[in-house]
């Protein structure tokens, strides 16, 4: 296995801690609306940051990371299922639609639909009833205005950051 | 801009209005004629709407579930967020779901018949 250069290292831990952070402090925020999974999803700025300046394989650590430590430190089995489910389908379909850093944000709305119909699925699965796809045109409209808004904001940093943190 | 961009700008703009008609379709409120309640996909109790005369009360794992003449709601849950309680009284298109708990109300027998080949 090829040593990880301590450089890429330190900005992994960087952004897998920062994604922890704003993970925590959206989990504070109340309910948007009364359909459950609603949510900005800001933390997956930080993945999408990883997986443009870094690399894929270090934006999956990044997400490991973040959604393993979230379920020590607040959530219990049932909101780690949810989260890894959804984060797990947000990933692969943002590494096999990765498109360039002008477009990032279709890039995070591709992987914000993939994460609500993760999530959708494993409810259906826990609560064992196909009921709760009722709330599919919901959860995708969220997905679309969350995708585009994260997506703008990794965007954005992106196009202001990278350049100065090119690896030296 | 590029112009796979404005593709991708109207295709979302497309489904963010589709997605809305289907909101806007199944929120209405048909008031059915039978409610089931399901506790971890089981039925719970099946209650025909009509006949309720008086308000009462259920307690079906954690939560509270309130049976009024031609309604049905999520009256109190155990959860923090509430989410179900807020969704207010169940419709032939709106269920009321409990994703932490596990309950569900859904409301069949009513003329549109939109949910109930999703829901058997």
């Amino acid at each position: 296995m090829k040593r990880i250069h301590p450089n890429r290292l330190t900005q992994m831990a960087l952004l897998a801690a920062i994604a922890l952070g704003v993970w925590y402090l959206e989990s504070l925020l109340p309910p948007f609306t009364a359909v459950p999974g609603v949510k900005p999803g800001l933390a997956n700025c930080l993945t999408l940051y990883a997986l443009y300046t870094l690399g894929r394989k270090e934006a999956a650590g990044v997400l490991t990371v973040r959604v393993l430590l979230a379920a020590v430190l607040a959530g219990g089995m049932g909101s780690f299922l949810y989260s890894a489910a959804g984060g797990l389908l947000c990933l692969l379909v943002m590494l096999c639609v990765k498109l360039p850093p002008q477009q990032m944000w279709v890039t995070s709305v591709f992987g914000a639909i993939a994460h609500n119909a993760g999530q959708l699925t494993v409810a259906a699965l826990l609560m064992r009833t196909a009921v709760v796809f009722v709330y599919l045109p919901h959860l995708l409209i969220a997905a679309i205005l969350a995708g585009t808004l994260t997506g703008l904001t990794a965007q954005f940093a992106y196009f202001r950051l990278h350049k100065h943190t090119k690896e030296g | 801009m590029k112009r796979s961009t404005v593709i991708y700008i109207i295709v979302f703009a497309f489904m963010l209005i589709g997605c809305g008609i289907l909101v806007l379709a199944s929120d209405h409120n048909g008031s059915g004629a039978t409610a089931t309640v399901y506790l971890d996909g089981e039925i719970v109790a099946v209650v025909d709407l009509n006949t309720v005369t008086e308000t009462w009360t259920l307690a079906v794992g954690g939560n509270t579930v309130e049976f009024s003449p031609g309604h049905v709601r999520m009256l109190d849950a155990c959860c923090p967020d509430g989410l179900c309680v807020r969704q207010g009284y169940a419709s032939a298109g709106k269920p009321v779901i409990c994703l932490p708990n596990r309950v569900m109300l859904v409301i069949s027998g009513s003329a549109d018949t939109g949910v109930d080949a999703i829901a058997g």
